[in-house]
């Protein structure tokens, strides 16, 4: 019986040991899904969005308040040839897309 | 003398058992690490090549629109404006990838340039890009035409704004 009691002592304490060694490890090495290529698209499409609009002189997307879990938004500061910054002339145009 | 050696046994094949148990678990996690590190380095050098093949076709003069004042001097090219001539006939070096790869320009899901998307190839990294067209087989497009659609005029030449889709992917 005594015997038999260490033994089972040690081995439950070895498998826990085991168990959360692994389960470290295990965590350490998952790889998160990464969020930087929806990031990325979207910063992309603003960006191609108010250079292509400017030329047309559409607004876009102007949408104000976040609803969906990736947003990425592109503010355009427009100078006429007549205004100064100092005379707070300057257009801007804010451009958001979300996913 | 007898209870000594099964303890011993007893100990030794659950430790075994145990330590074959972590081994196992630990190299599979290692080799599915491996295996995502690869299909990452796949998947970021195809992400650079497509990005930067993208960036070309939205602003090379070689591709995109050319300004021209009206004695027909041109003037500069501008970026995110399409010339359908000049894209039509583009090559893998023009977009600046290497000679590996293949590329498709899809434009609202018609082929516009390159070749069609194969439906066996694993890897392939696509980006829709926001552009506008001209075609300068006419005319080539002057400062008093590009005017007409800075204003709005509806005799501007430039079709409206509208997502063109490049992929890219490498041939076996």
């Amino acid at each position: 019986m005594k015997k038999g009691f260490i033994f089972t002592i040690d081995a439950i304490t070895a498998l826990l040991l085991v168990m959360a060694l692994v389960g470290l490890f295990a965590t350490s090495q998952e790889n998160n899904p990464t969020v930087n290529v929806p990031v990325d698209s979207l910063n992309q499409k603003t960006l191609d969005q108010s250079i292509a609009f400017n030329y047309f002189n559409q607004t876009g997307n102007q949408a104000s308040t976040p609803t969906a879990q990736y947003r990425a938004c592109n503010i355009q500061y427009i100078y006429d040839f007549t205004e100064t910054q100092l005379e707070k002339k300057v257009k801007e145009r804010k451009i958001c897309e979300e996913i | 003398m007898n209870d000594h050696a099964q303890i011993f046994s007893l100990d030794a094949i659950i430790s075994l058992i145990l330590v074959i148990f972590a081994l196992g678990i630990i190299f599979g996690i290692l080799e599915t690490n491996s295996y995502n590190l690869k299909e990452q380095q796949i998947f970021e050098e195809l992400r650079i090549a497509g990005r930067t093949a993208a960036n070309v076709l939205i602003a090379s003069p070689e591709l995109t629109c050319t300004l021209t004042n009206s004695s027909g001097t041109e003037l500069f090219s501008i970026t995110h404006c399409l010339d359908i001539q000049k894209v039509q006939g583009i090559s893998t070096q023009d977009l600046e990838l290497p000679s590996d790869y293949q590329f498709s320009i899809q434009r609202t899901g018609i082929l516009l340039a390159g070749e069609m998307i194969p439906e066996n190839s694993a890897h392939i990294y696509s980006e829709k890009r926001t552009v506008f067209f001209y075609d300068s087989l006419a005319e080539p497009i002057t400062k008093q035409k590009w005017m007409e659609c800075k204003t709005g005029n509806p005799a501007c030449a430039l079709t409206e704004p509208e997502e063109v889709m490049i992929s890219i992917w490498r041939v076996p």
